[in-house]
């Protein structure tokens, strides 16, 4: 088969369900819901920082997850402190953080506050468990860490209560080993579909509190904060392409055999 | 700012994007069962593919329970085997830098 007819296959089962709005149920993972308890049972204008550990590329994978998560955090009035341990992460961080932030009507530097990018994340992840103005004395708008209502009182872990790192590659196993292993802080994760494979050994030996994997883990996310985004919206669109592909690999087998049957 | 919203951000997706035509390409291609392994290999990425979309709870109630057993179970024994060998290949390397038996990175044998 001509790879062209593969590609206009995969265009339109992407854009179809995308254009005409397919909606499918979806059921919630035990991961999902882990993360979603961790948060839900913090009280109000408790701390949790969110770390934006990931590039640009992964960004449809990657912003509902983040999204979602914020939207439940602003919800219930937590105190919100990002920042991005890889440089692409910083601007997309910032501006997520922000929308989303103002969603809620939420104050930035009282209620949330980004805090930028700092390079040498293992550095960054242990300074931060000894003294955290020292890694952070300003925030990406420099503004003085020292002064603003919701970092002042922030010395180290100990007034942080959740980590969340919304990544793409290996960072969180660098939470998970320094933040969560030397300084015993709950750690949880929303990673692409690809990188939760490899996180699964975490989440069996409860180093990390639940995991929010992929465009799937989104959509389940936006089902138990009931706010609707663009992980449910994509959802359509990801089933029909992986129906596609695996009739393509169908296709291909039989294509494969048969061709074996006629040359014996 | 604008340069990364409006060039890298979107320049990094298509070519990211790229992937799902050249993954779907390579499937049709490649994805042959060949051996009982090859066999077994592709159908637990057949159940794995359909548990994690929505599509597979429609085709059966059971894919997305056998999906989340193939990633909580075989899957994640591998993926522990790996980490620890890597964990395990770490130590002795750190070791051997430290006590000078590993010399290689200062450009000796």
């Amino acid at each position: 088969m001509d790879r062209r007819i593969i590609f206009v296959l995969i265009a339109f089962s992407v854009a179809f369900p995308l254009v005409f709005k397919i909606g499918l149920p979806n059921k919630v993972t035990e991961e999902v819901k882990n993360v979603y308890n961790a948060i839900n049972i913090l009280d109000s204008g408790t701390v949790v920082l969110v770390s934006f550990d990931h590039e640009a590329s992964s960004l449809p994978e990657v912003k509902p997850m983040a999204e979602a998560i914020l939207r439940h955090c602003f919800s219930k009035k937590l105190k919100v402190i990002s920042l991005a341990l890889l440089a692409e992460g910083t601007v997309i961080g910032d501006e997520i953080t922000r929308n989303v932030g103002s969603e809620y009507n939420r104050e930035y530097g009282k209620d949330y506050v980004f805090l930028g990018f700092r390079p040498q994340y293992t550095a960054a992840i242990l300074g931060m468990g000894e003294d955290f103005h020292r890694v952070f004395p300003q925030d990406y708008k420099g503004n003085s860490t020292f002064e603003l209502e919701i970092t002042k009182n922030i010395k180290n872990y100990d007034d942080i209560y959740l980590i969340i790192s919304v990544a793409d590659g290996d960072l969180p196993s660098y939470w998970i080993n320094y933040a969560g292993a030397r300084y015993h802080k709950k750690i949880a994760i929303a990673v692409t579909a690809v990188m939760a494979t490899s996180y699964y050994p975490y989440l069996s030996s409860n180093q990390i509190s639940g995991m929010v994997g992929g465009l799937k883990g989104a959509a389940e996310y936006e089902i138990l904060i009931k706010k609707p985004g663009m992980g449910g919206k994509g959802m359509g669109a990801q089933s029909v392409a992986h129906a596609v592909i695996l009739a393509l690999v169908i296709l291909g087998n039989i294509s494969y055999f048969w061709r074996e049957k006629k040359k014996r | 700012m604008w340069v990364f919203d409006h060039l890298q951000v979107p320049m990094q997706s298509t070519m990211f994007s790229l992937l799902a035509f050249f993954v779907a390409s390579a499937a049709y291609r490649g994805f042959r069962a060949r051996t009982k392994e090859a066999t077994l290999l592709l159908l637990s990425a057949a159940i794995v593919m359909l548990g994690r979309v929505p599509i597979g709870n429609m085709i059966h109630s059971a894919i997305p329970d056998l999906s989340d057993w193939i990633l909580n179970y075989p899957s994640m024994a591998a993926r522990r085997g790996i980490i620890i060998g890597i964990g395990l290949g770490t130590i002795s390397t750190s070791l051997r830098i430290i006590l000078g038996i590993e010399r290689t990175y200062l450009g000796r044998e």
